[in-house]
């Protein structure tokens, strides 16, 4: 295994971040890091990037821990942070020579790098303007190549398209897909499971620090065996989400107060869908949409945390 | 080697940011330039000596003797007539002159009949009286010796007259006959001198040698603003998890993060006493390896401070404007603002606790008192001790500030 992080534990005062976490990540695999915000993924990506030491266990990058040999084993790690980690009064090619020449990078092999990765996010074009004048896409784009300038084995990903335009996101998706049969091996967080049901060959789904499933997707949702209705109901919200939660079959019911949206994971959702409908009709209360998702990574998530991966903590 | 390219890397970077920053090249040079150059011509009258204060004159005594005591005077104050009592009244509502001499017309029948004359001295109401002090000191002086000369010699020969009067031989007394013309009264010398071991002063302390020293003192403590912002702005942005996440030692970090900011501090001495030197016409003397250690020390500590406040604060909108308003109140307590010596005692003590002070004392040790290496290494060791206290400081709320 490329990545080897065992019985990861982490405290901040009385407050247990991280309980006995353990993953491993082979080269070539993308693997998504998933829970609710306060979940524990930041001080996960933290000490997989060495950021953070762990109270207990280890790290090894291609065998080399990552406390006791850090900066040899820091080598091999690239890290996009969620924010955009670039310093936009320079160009592009400035980053990047900035953080290839902090890697060791120098000379001809350091102009050749910043070629490569420019051309890996398709920004070969653009490099020598002052990162100020792009896109958030393209300046997420410019984020994940400074994490490859100096072509680690292991890339972390922190939410890596919040905020960027479909081209960016698919230019990104298709990087990291590029990346990934390379032999690089990722780990993907993020708040869009569909990006997660796309890339990754595994999931981990982490709740209150500590790891609750792990697996492909297909045999979460084979294991949760269980799809979700999502109905656009009038208020009251609380009254309906209370009418519904009682229903044979349901596992979990979510409420979106923004738009009036109750998600309910079910098993056999299609009935659950018809009988949802009665109850709400027989209680008064109008229904504007309906959406039927026979299984899917989302429905699992909710089932295990209780949550929306979007919920705020 | 490769510790070092690291190093330089993250120097060039900052430097490179800071180019493209207008509002850190004003706040770092232009304004500590604008600074010395209003201040030391606005202070320029504190500090001069060659400048005396202007007094006006209302003459009116129709005989010698107020014109003898104007004659006196006249190089203890710089003295203007005035034609009358309202043109000199006016002219001290201006703020033309700090006070006005009026002697009237029988000053001198008064003072030579052995009266007692007085002299007027109008004054303006809004006039200090550390200035007004010196001038009637200087006219009660000019005015008592005068009288001396011109009362003593009517009262001598009074008494010659009588004793002539009195005598039966009045010839043995015609040796006295022109004896007390021309007579002065003495004048005690005050010889300068200076503490064992002190060497006698290079230059007479000047606006200049306030303010060059001064307000690049202040400059150089602006960087506390710059640093801080940056290290937050990194903090912000995310480029200081990645920063972090670089295989870069904690001390390799540390003087990348902090060595633009230190070079920034000496080439912004070196403009300032440039500007000094070359535009102001500042003498500084041979002692140019003490004057470059005192600066080296001030940037350590004013580097050290800015990462200390970088560490007090999260995000750049948290530290707004406070590091500013720190620099500027230190200034003020260190010296910068206003010269010791017009504070109050226990303002001077408190200024010996900011480094500012002891910054200004080392720059005026070589400015004034000509002082070599050896002079201001009391002045470097305190400064020196500033910095290493606040950068451990610094480092231990480092340690204890997640990325």
């Amino acid at each position: 295994m490329l990545l080897d992080a065992r019985d990861l534990h982490k405290s901040y005062g009385k407050r247990q971040a991280v309980v006995g976490l353990t993953l491993q990540v082979a080269a070539g695999e993308i693997f998504g890091l998933l829970g609710p915000n306060g979940a524990g993924k930041s001080t996960t990506i933290k000490m997989l990037a060495g950021l953070v030491a762990p109270d207990r266990g280890s790290v090894r990058v291609a065998g080399l821990d990552l406390v006791r040999s850090a900066c040899a084993a820091k080598r091999l790690v690239g890290i996009v942070p969620q924010e955009l980690a670039v310093y936009p009064g320079l160009s592009a090619r400035d980053n990047l020579a900035f953080w290839g020449e902090l890697y060791g990078l120098s000379g001809r092999r350091l102009a050749a790098r910043i070629g490569a990765v420019l051309e890996v996010v398709g920004l070969a074009e653009r490099g020598r303007e002052p990162v100020e004048r792009f896109s958030g896409g393209m300046q997420r784009r410019l984020n994940l190549a400074i994490g490859l300038i100096h072509e680690p084995r292991l890339l972390l990903l922190d939410e890596p398209t919040v905020g960027v335009d479909p081209q960016s996101r698919n230019r990104i998706f298709e990087s990291i897909e590029q990346l990934s049969r390379e032999g690089m091996a990722i780990v993907y967080t993020s708040h869009y499971l569909e990006e997660v049901e796309r890339l990754c060959r595994r999931v981990a789904i982490v709740d209150s620090g500590r790891l609750i499933a792990e697996g492909t997707p297909a045999q979460l949702q084979a294991a949760a065996g269980h799809g979700l209705v999502v109905l656009t109901v009038q208020q009251p919200l609380e009254e309906a989400a209370a009418a519904l939660v009682a229903l044979p079959g349901v596992v979990g019911v979510h409420q979106e107060q923004g738009d009036g949206r109750l998600t309910m994971a079910a098993h056999r959702p299609q009935q659950v869908l018809v009988a949802a409908l009665e109850v709400l009709s027989k209680a008064g209360i109008g229904v504007s949409g309906v959406q039927l998702v026979e299984s899917s990574l989302e429905a699992v998530f909710l089932q295990l945390t209780s949550r929306s991966l979007r919920d705020e903590p | 080697m490769k510790t070092l390219r690291q190093i330089w890397a993250l120097t060039w970077k900052d430097l490179r940011l800071l180019a493209g920053d207008r509002t850190a090249i004003v706040t770092l040079f232009i304004l500590p330039a604008l600074f010395l150059m209003v201040m030391s011509q606005a202070l320029a009258g504190l500090y001069n000596r060659g400048q005396l204060p202007r007094v006006l004159t209302i003459n009116a005594d129709r005989g010698p003797v107020a014109a003898k005591i104007l004659d006196r005077l006249s190089g203890a104050v710089r003295l203007e007539a005035a034609p009358d009592r309202a043109a000199a009244e006016a002219r001290l509502r201006s703020r033309e002159a700090a006070a006005a001499v009026v002697f009237g017309d029988n000053f001198s029948r008064l003072a030579e009949g052995g009266g007692q004359p007085s002299v007027g001295f109008i004054v303006d109401p809004a006039a200090p009286r550390e200035l007004l002090a010196p001038i009637q000191g200087a006219i009660r002086g000019a005015a008592e010796r005068t009288l001396a000369e011109v009362v003593l010699p009517i009262r001598l020969r009074e008494r010659v007259d009588d004793l002539v009067a009195q005598s039966p031989d009045p010839l043995v007394f015609l040796p006295l006959a022109g004896a007390f013309d021309n007579l002065q009264v003495g004048e005690v010398a005050l010889k300068e001198e200076y503490p064992s071991g002190s060497a006698p002063p290079a230059q007479r302390p000047g606006s200049l040698q306030q303010n060059v020293p001064a307000w690049t003192i202040f400059g150089i403590f602006f960087i506390v603003n710059a640093l801080a912002l940056s290290i937050l702005r990194e903090r912000q942005s995310g480029t200081l998890t990645r920063l972090a996440a670089a295989p870069l030692s904690i001390p390799v970090l540390l003087a990348g993060k902090l060595l633009p900011f230190y070079l920034i501090n000496l080439v912004q001495a070196a403009l300032m006493f440039a500007l000094g030197i070359f535009g102001l016409g500042l003498q500084v003397g041979a002692q140019w390896p003490a004057l470059i250690l005192v600066t080296l020390a001030v940037a350590a500590v004013a580097t050290s401070l800015g990462l200390l406040i970088a560490t007090l604060f999260e995000t750049p909108e948290q530290l707004g404007g406070i590091a500013s308003a720190l620099v500027v109140v230190l200034a003020a307590l260190g010296g910068i603002l206003v010269p010791g010596f017009v504070m109050p005692e226990l303002m001077r003590r408190l200024a010996t606790l900011t480094p500012q002070y002891w910054a200004l004392e080392g720059y005026q040790s070589v400015l004034l008192r000509d002082e070599g290496i050896g002079g201001v290494l009391p002045q470097v060791g305190v400064l020196l001790l500033f910095a290493l206290g606040l950068f451990l400081l610094a480092a231990w709320r480092l340690g204890r500030t997640p990325v």
